[in-house]
């Protein structure tokens, strides 16, 4: 199916053996919690570059097997080659709109994770390239329900996946962001610019105190 | 004869020679008249205590916000027509959203100096309600709202509902997730109220939620009502202030009938529009370097979106954590329904603030003491009044960090059924643990003061 | 006040006539130094400047939001430090203004204020009409609030499910009984509400769960294990967001009501006092989930006469 060339031959030296000749996936891991999973919404291979050269949950990091080079060459084949030609059409702003129904409401509107009732809590999913994000999307993990296939199609996935790589390279002007959490810690750090007037005002009454007759 | 008033009389006698200042004073007594009442002002007594800073910061957080806050009024748009956003920030293009919050997209990505005018009025708002409830507290513990001051003690808690209400319409405004959220909240928690409810909540937002009306109805609450109701009594609270001076702390010197402290011109005056400065200097610091309502991180408000981590600005954080913590009893009474979100978020602000504004009064019946003071007391000087201010700031600050539970327990990586229900324990628990603990403590110091 | 009330308490000003506040003079023990001030305002010179080129350059808000942080400090420390250090420390006293015991003085303004109110109650009929008119013009304008908004009438209690409306996806696409595998979950609108608010329903599909347990008069309203409830919070109105698989249970983000979608969405833990309201479903010829009807009971935050 896919065309010889350098990029097929690193996919097949590294990755068909969890993700399947074709990234089909669903190689069953003996030592992995879940199963690799298909690589049909990996449409762009600036999701796939991150993920080979960092690794991912599961997925080991591929930078000291592979150069630079490579890792590019097989990032492109499998966003050309393996991923479903649906998923190139994907579009990162749906992508924000499907995140903010869907994902939004466990692990926040900015990606920084939140606080679960029954289970463990959602992570920060801007700790990890987003193509993990795809692997949650189809796999479940835990808590997290199997959104592929079902309430997401594949270019929906991609999608989601292409915002949450805005999530995590945080494209945000204005300073310092703080943890991205909202109005909590903004409210602790507002209490901080409060006391460093209340600092200013005691150095300013200071002197003037010491000279009451 | 002072040296001074020497100098002076010399200085009639001979012709002062014109400066531009005695000019100025010879124009304005010519025009406006009430020069010798002007020139005693000019030595109006300030006290020198670090603790009357706490009303200038608010004061001073009021003046940046107007300014900050005329800025963005002339890049707003009020509006919620749907547009199709197609501007600098690229993963929301295409992305159909308010022209009120598109406006805002615009202030902080193209308008020059707009996302740090933005984040300085915002910073500014956290800090001037912040501000309030020190110098309130201020008052409260040194007892300054005693007669003759008991009216200007109602003018400032009406002052810090005012700006905290004010200070939610604000975050409202942006009609990002979080704002539609919080308005989608209040909407709710109108309509739970009985017999009028429902229809309050329809008439107040236009219809049922959501509506598209209810930015451009908020929008000249927030930069024109309320700014003027604020500003009408700052110059009541201000107006006072002047006729009755400040209060002072005990010293020597120093009584019911004598003031001690510095002239206002020169000292204060240079002192307070430098700190004036300093103060302006330092928000805009925060604004320069600290993100605030990061807005396009979170997205247009749609009504089926929704986030964790949703809060309200700092000084709605009590109610929010009140909302969290009250359990849902939702009673049903024959036919009619009286959801449980009315007693946290209804009846407990009421709760809350009718003693506040009371306190005055039910001090003065509660000591038999109507006298005429001037002088401040320490807090430990009244072990139950310090233990009632400290049983009452312990409960509202459970409730504060219960309105952040769910980002404690995420960022802290705790559970939060258990959080949640440790604070509605301490909630109860704390407040009079708190209170017993700070009278012993405060009666142990009122003994030493008296023997002193 | 005159002056004679005043007392100065003049500390040894730095400020007197051989004092150094512009740093002129000999150093003798009141000397302040002044170079504070100065710094303050060569800082906020130098800031001015820099803030004036940053905003023309279109510099960050880091850049501009510094030089104008830094300008209003430098001039902002040069006053204060001026005012604190450099102006002297005169301290001066004078009497608060005690309100003098002067008896007389409210007598007679008691009696003026009483034959003011005598004129005009006088006219016993009059005043009662002044007082009657007058409540009944302020009521009157009450109606104004009419113009802001409408009574509720209907909207709160219904949505736009109607018998016969199809569920769509947020993208308009029809769930048919093969979307969903069991043990997934999407949320749903009525076919052409794709924005409605109240009508955004959580569709998930339970299969044969064994621990599934169908209320009663419920019994048609799951077809094929699809079971559809609100997804609008009982408690305040947010969607609620959150669906954690293992528990099979829904979050609201906004307070964390949970309802336990094995059992009629009843709330077990969190602030919301009621279920959700469950849509009864149906599938169609072609295999499309379609409603029954609207839900039963009103959606979201409980109101006054809902119950
Ligand atoms: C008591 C005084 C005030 C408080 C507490 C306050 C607070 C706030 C807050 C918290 C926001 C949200 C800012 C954000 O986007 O992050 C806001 C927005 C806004 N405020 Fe104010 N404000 C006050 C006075 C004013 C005044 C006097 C004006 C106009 C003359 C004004 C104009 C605006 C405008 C136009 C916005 C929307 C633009 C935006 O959100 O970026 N504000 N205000
Ligand atoms: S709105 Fe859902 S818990 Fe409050």
């Amino acid at each position: 199916m896919a065309p010889p060339g350098p990029g097929a031959d690193i996919f097949a030296a590294n990755c068909s053996g969890c993700h399947g000749a074709a990234g089909q996936g669903g190689v069953a891991v003996p030592s992995l919690p879940f199963p690799p999973p298909p690589l049909a919404p990996a449409g762009f291979a600036s999701l796939v570059e991150p993920m080979v050269r960092q690794g991912g949950i599961q997925m080991p990091s591929f930078a000291r097997q592979l150069t630079d080079a490579q890792i590019q060459q097989v990032a492109q084949y499998v966003a050309q080659q393996i991923a479903d030609p649906a998923a190139r059409t994907a579009n990162t702003a749906y992508g924000g709109q499907i995140f903010r129904l869907y994902c939004a409401g466990c692990h926040s509107t900015t990606g920084r994770g939140g606080a679960m009732v029954r289970g463990r809590n959602a992570p920060d999913i801007s700790q990890y390239p987003a193509a993990e994000a795809l692997a949650a999307m189809i796999l479940g993990r835990g808590n997290m329900p199997v959104f592929a296939g079902h309430a997401l199609d594949v270019r929906q996935q991609t999608s989601v996946a292409l915002y949450v790589d805005v999530l995590v390279q945080a494209p945000s002007p204005g300073g310092a962001g703080l943890g991205y959490l909202g109005p909590v810690p903004e409210g602790a750090v507002g209490a901080g610019a409060l006391l460093i007037l209340i600092f200013i005002a005691v150095w300013l009454a200071w002197k003037s105190r010491k000279a009451v007759p | 004869m002072s040296e001074h008033r020497l100098k002076t009389s010399l200085g009639r006698a001979f012709g002062a020679a014109p400066t531009p200042a005695r000019r100025a004073a010879r124009w304005l007594d010519r025009n406006l008249g009430g020069s010798s009442i002007l020139r005693e002002e000019l030595r109006h007594i300030f006290p020198d205590s670090w603790a009357f800073f706490l009303g200038e910061i608010a004061l001073y957080c009021f003046i940046v916000l107007v300014a900050t806050g005329i800025f963005l009024a002339l890049f707003f748009h009020a509006s919620q027509a749907v547009v199709i956003y197609h501007g600098s920030y690229h993963p929301l293009s295409g992305v159909p959203m308010s022209d009120a919050y598109s406006s805002v997209l615009d202030l902080s990505w193209n308008v020059r100096a707009g996302l740090l005018i933005r984040q300085v009025h915002h910073w500014a708002a956290l800090v001037f309600v912040a501000a309030l409830i020190i110098h309130l507290m201020r008052m409260f513990f040194t007892g300054a709202y005693r007669r003759p001051r008991r009216i200007n003690w109602l003018i400032g808690l009406s002052l810090l509902l005012l700006v905290g209400f004010n200070g939610l319409m604000g975050y409202s405004l942006p009609d990002d997730l979080l704002s539609g959220t919080g308005l989608r909240i209040a909407f709710s928690i109108t309509e739970s109220i009985p017999f009028i409810g429902p229809t309050m909540a329809t008439v107040l937002f236009g219809g049922d939620f959501p509506t598209t009306g209810i930015i451009a109805r908020i929008y000249p609450v927030h930069i024109f009502l309320l700014p003027a109701a604020i500003a009408g009594l700052l110059g009541a609270h201000l107006g006072l202030l002047w006729l009755q001076r400040h209060t002072e702390f005990p010293g020597p010197g120093r009584d019911d009938r004598t003031m001690v402290g510095s002239p206002m011109v020169p000292q204060y005056a240079l002192r307070t529009t430098g700190y004036f400065l300093l103060l302006a200097g330092v928000i805009t610091a925060f604004g320069a370097w600290l993100q605030i309502n990061p807005v396009w991180l979170y997205g247009p408000f749609r009504a089926t979106d929704a986030t964790t981590s949703a809060q309200p600005d700092w000084y709605m954080g009590w109610l929010e954590g009140a909302v969290r913590m009250f359990p849902g009893w939702d009673i049903q009474i024959g036919g009619f329904l009286l959801p449980a979100i009315f007693w946290p978020a209804v009846v407990l602000p009421g709760l809350i603030f009718t003693p506040l504004f009371l306190w005055p009064w039910l001090d003065s019946l509660a000591l038999r003491d109507n006298r005429f003071v001037n002088v401040l007391q320490y807090p430990s000087q009244r072990p139950g009044r310090m233990a009632v201010g400290a049983g009452f700031f312990t409960f509202l600050t459970v409730l504060l960090v219960g309105g952040g539970d769910d980002v404690f327990a995420s960022a802290f990586g705790w559970s939060l059924p258990v959080l949640l229900r440790a604070l509605q324990i301490l909630v109860i628990v704390l407040p009079p643990l708190v209170a017993a603990l700070t009278y012993a403590i405060a009666r142990r110091r009122s003994e030493r003061w008296l023997v002193s | 006040m005159s002056d004679d009330a005043r007392q100065t308490h003049a500390a040894p000003a730095p400020s007197g006539e051989n004092g150094a506040p512009g740093g002129h003079g000999p150093r003798g023990p009141g000397w302040v130094p002044t170079w504070p001030a100065t710094v303050g305002l060569v800082v906020t010179l130098v800031a001015s400047v820099g803030f004036a080129v940053s905003f023309i350059r279109d510099a960050s808000t880091q850049w501009l939001g510094g030089f104008l942080a830094a300008a209003l400090l430098g001039i902002g420390l040069a006053l204060a430090y001026w005012g604190r250090d450099l102006a002297g420390d005169e301290v001066i006293s004078g009497p608060y203004p005690v309100p003098h015991e002067d008896a007389e003085g409210r007598a007679a303004l008691g009696d003026a204020l009483d034959q003011s109110v005598q004129v005009i109650t006088r006219r016993h009929f009059l005043t009662k009409m002044l007082v009657f008119a007058g409540g009944v013009f302020v009521l009157s304008q009450v109606v104004l609030l009419g113009a802001l908004g409408p009574r509720p009438k209907n909207s709160l209690r219904t949505t736009s499910w109607r018998a016969g409306s199809r569920l769509v996806t947020f993208d308009g696409v029809p769930v048919t009984r093969d979307t969903l595998a069991a043990g997934t979950f999407l949320v749903a609108f009525p076919e052409g509400h794709l924005d409605s608010a109240d009508s955004q329903i959580t569709l998930l599909r339970i299969g044969a769960d064994p621990h599934f347990k169908t209320l009663a008069g419920r019994e048609s309203w799951s077809p094929e294990g699809y079971v559809a409830y609100s997804r609008v919070c009982t408690h305040a109105g947010c969607p609620v967001a959150q669906y954690e698989d293992q528990a099979k249970v829904l979050v609201c983000p906004c307070h964390q009501s949970t309802f336990d979608l094995m059992n009629g969405a009843q709330p077990v833990a969190g602030p919301a006092g009621r279920p959700l309201p469950q849509l009864p479903l149906a599938i169609d010829a072609q295999g499309n989930l379609t409603a029954q009807s609207d839900f039963t009971v009103p959606v979201g935050p409980g109101f006054w006469d809902e119950g």
